[in-house]
């Protein structure tokens, strides 16, 4: 066993800030000139506005608001999520999304098999089970978020649906920001699913199914085969894992971009020594090319 | 983030087939342990204290040193008192009083291992026998839980005594003349610099097996998603010489009784 005596805890370098960022707790004033309309995180006292969360004030024209810098998934249309089934109900599932309430996914918002379009009968509403069962991951996409803030979930794609055989993992959404694309393929043979609301799926690429035409008709979507997987592949996957650990510890965006630089970084490290705290920061180090002074 | 421990089976299953493996979700092997981080003295109100995190396990434990009255049937020992409270905030699990049962099983565990003369020398803490002795509060808080709780309160406290400094103490008798009652008078050192410390050569570290999956394949060290796919674990206190204090089963499956003497 390998002891250390450290002396103060290993500090992440310290990064020369580009751009004037403005960093305000609760209570901090954000400015006080006027004719500034006030966003989200500000509020108004004797003319001044002062913020009311902890994050980076963002100004947009005449707009000033104060982004948080950790706060609850918010879901907004079109995210793609990975969420954690909690219950069924009544022709819907309950979602469990790290957000502040439970989302829905309706049995009328899911991808049947075999691409068929037709109305749920009451069969279907007693063979929900078979679709999706309890503690089930899916992956999905919102539809809607309602004024109360619940968040309407619909699988209505091949690519959404119940996720199997992989590594599960969760980081803080504020680390994903929405994107184009949303499941990766890396060049290892990985495919990642980032959910915005920080829920992380990994597991190995797959030649991806083929349009719904070429689906037999009594073919289930659950059905597909359990392909076992490797040691080889494993261990990759435990690694891309590692990666998304040590980006989150680091406080590093998560994208493609930064899981492939910190995995090639990581290359000369056995996997289960990345996280260790000395090594941790070396490899999630991110330069993009357009950063110059 | 506050999501109730849930699993999947099929979540189970690749968590079982990496077990197999000896592949694990991060990329250790079956008897690897995570990296942890351990401080002492960080409890300035403490005689001993220290702070342990293992991955997401954050123990924190002090050992305070107080005068009091020996057990009546160990006159001329003093006595050790083990408490471990499991924040609520560190898993909604243990919100309310959902952590109970969790703390005296913690907490029994510890005891067993290590209120015994066979590994520490009790009697190193009596000050007068009969009468007056060292009684040392070892309280355990878990902060957070990311798993192998037993382990990482066992290396914590130990940590904990390891730097628990016990203030010197000088004792007269002073005899009261009317009744002619004898009293002791105790006279504790202010000087920081006046201590003296634990002999803790003989006190055991903890491991826990866990069995996960069919195969006679155990683990060490096991996070939160791989303590959802146990069926049996079993943790054993092992000091330096190899003697053992205690051994705890846990979890609802039962293990082939062979496997004992390897898994030591």
């Amino acid at each position: 066993m390998n002891v250390e005596i450290l002396t103060p805890q290993p500090q992440p370098p310290k990064k020369k800030s580009r751009i004037n960022v403005q960093h305000v707790m609760p209570g901090d004033i954000v400015t006080t000139e006027v004719g500034f309309m006030r966003g989200h995180g500000t509020f108004v006292e004797e003319d001044k506005l002062i913020a009311s969360v902890s994050g980076i004030v963002e100004r947009v024209d005449k707009l000033i608001s104060v982004r948080p810098l950790r706060s609850r998934y918010t879901g907004e249309v079109g995210d793609v999520v990975v969420g954690r089934v909690t219950e069924l109900g009544p022709k819907r599932w309950r979602v469990e999304l790290n957000a502040r309430q439970e989302g829905q996914l309706l049995l009328s918002a899911i991808h049947l098999p075999g691409g068929v379009q037709r109305r749920r009968t009451q069969s279907d509403e007693l063979h929900m089970r078979e679709f999706f069962t309890e503690n089930d991951l899916i992956s999905a996409e919102v539809q809607a978020v309602y004024s109360d803030g619940l968040i309407a979930l619909h699988t209505r794609s091949l690519k959404y649906g119940k996720l199997e055989n992989g590594h599960f993992m969760t980081v803080s959404p504020a680390l994903i920001k929405r994107s184009k694309n949303h499941f990766i393929h890396l060049e290892c043979g990985i495919h990642v699913i980032l959910g915005t609301n920080g829920y992380v799926w990994i597991t190995e690429s797959v030649p991806h199914a083929v349009a719904s035409s070429d689906v037999s008709g009594d073919q289930d979507i659950s059905a597909k085969v359990y392909k076992v997987i490797t040691a080889e592949v494993r261990e990759k996957i435990a690694r891309v894992a590692n990666c998304v650990t040590a980006l989150a510890h680091c406080n590093v965006s998560i994208h493609a971009d930064t899981i492939m630089n910190t995995y090639s970084k990581s290359s000369v490290l056995k996997t289960k020594d990345m996280l260790k705290p000395e090594k941790i920061y070396t490899i999630t180090q991110y330069n993009p090319k357009n950063e110059e002074e | 983030f506050g999501a109730m421990k849930k699993i999947s089976a099929k979540e189970k299953l690749f968590i079982e087939q990496g077990v197999e493996q000896n592949i694990r979700g991060d990329g250790r092997g079956r008897l690897d342990f995570r990296h942890f981080i351990l401080e002492t003295n960080i409890i300035s109100q403490t005689n001993g204290s220290a702070r342990l995190r293992l991955g997401n396990t954050d123990i924190l434990v002090g050992v305070k040193a107080e005068v009091g009255e020996p057990d009546v049937a160990h006159p001329d020992e003093g006595r050790f008192m083990f408490n471990v409270e499991c924040c609520p905030s560190a898993t909604p699990e243990y919100e309310g009083r959902g952590a109970e049962l969790l703390n005296v099983e913690l907490a029994r565990f510890l005891e067993k291992s290590m209120h015994t003369s066979q590994s520490f020398n009790l009697k190193s803490l009596s000050i007068s026998p009969g009468k007056l002795c060292w009684v040392l509060y070892i309280d355990a808080m878990v902060l957070d839980s990311g798993g192998n709780l037993n382990d990482a309160i066992a290396l914590a406290s130990l940590a904990a005594l390891h730097d628990t400094k016990i203030p010197s103490i000088k004792v007269d008798t002073v005899t009261d003349k009317s009744d002619s009652s004898e009293e002791l008078k105790i006279e504790v050192s202010d000087d920081p610099e006046d201590y003296r410390r634990l002999d803790i050569q003989g006190l055991p570290v903890c491991v826990s097996l866990t069995k996960i999956g069919d195969a006679n394949h155990f683990v060490v060290d096991t996070d939160i998603p791989e303590e959802m796919c146990l069926s049996a674990r079993i943790s054993i206190a092992i000091n330096r010489s190899g003697k053992v204090f205690a051994i705890q089963k846990g979890g609802s499956g039962g293990f082939d009784g062979a496997l004992l003497p390897g898994m030591m």
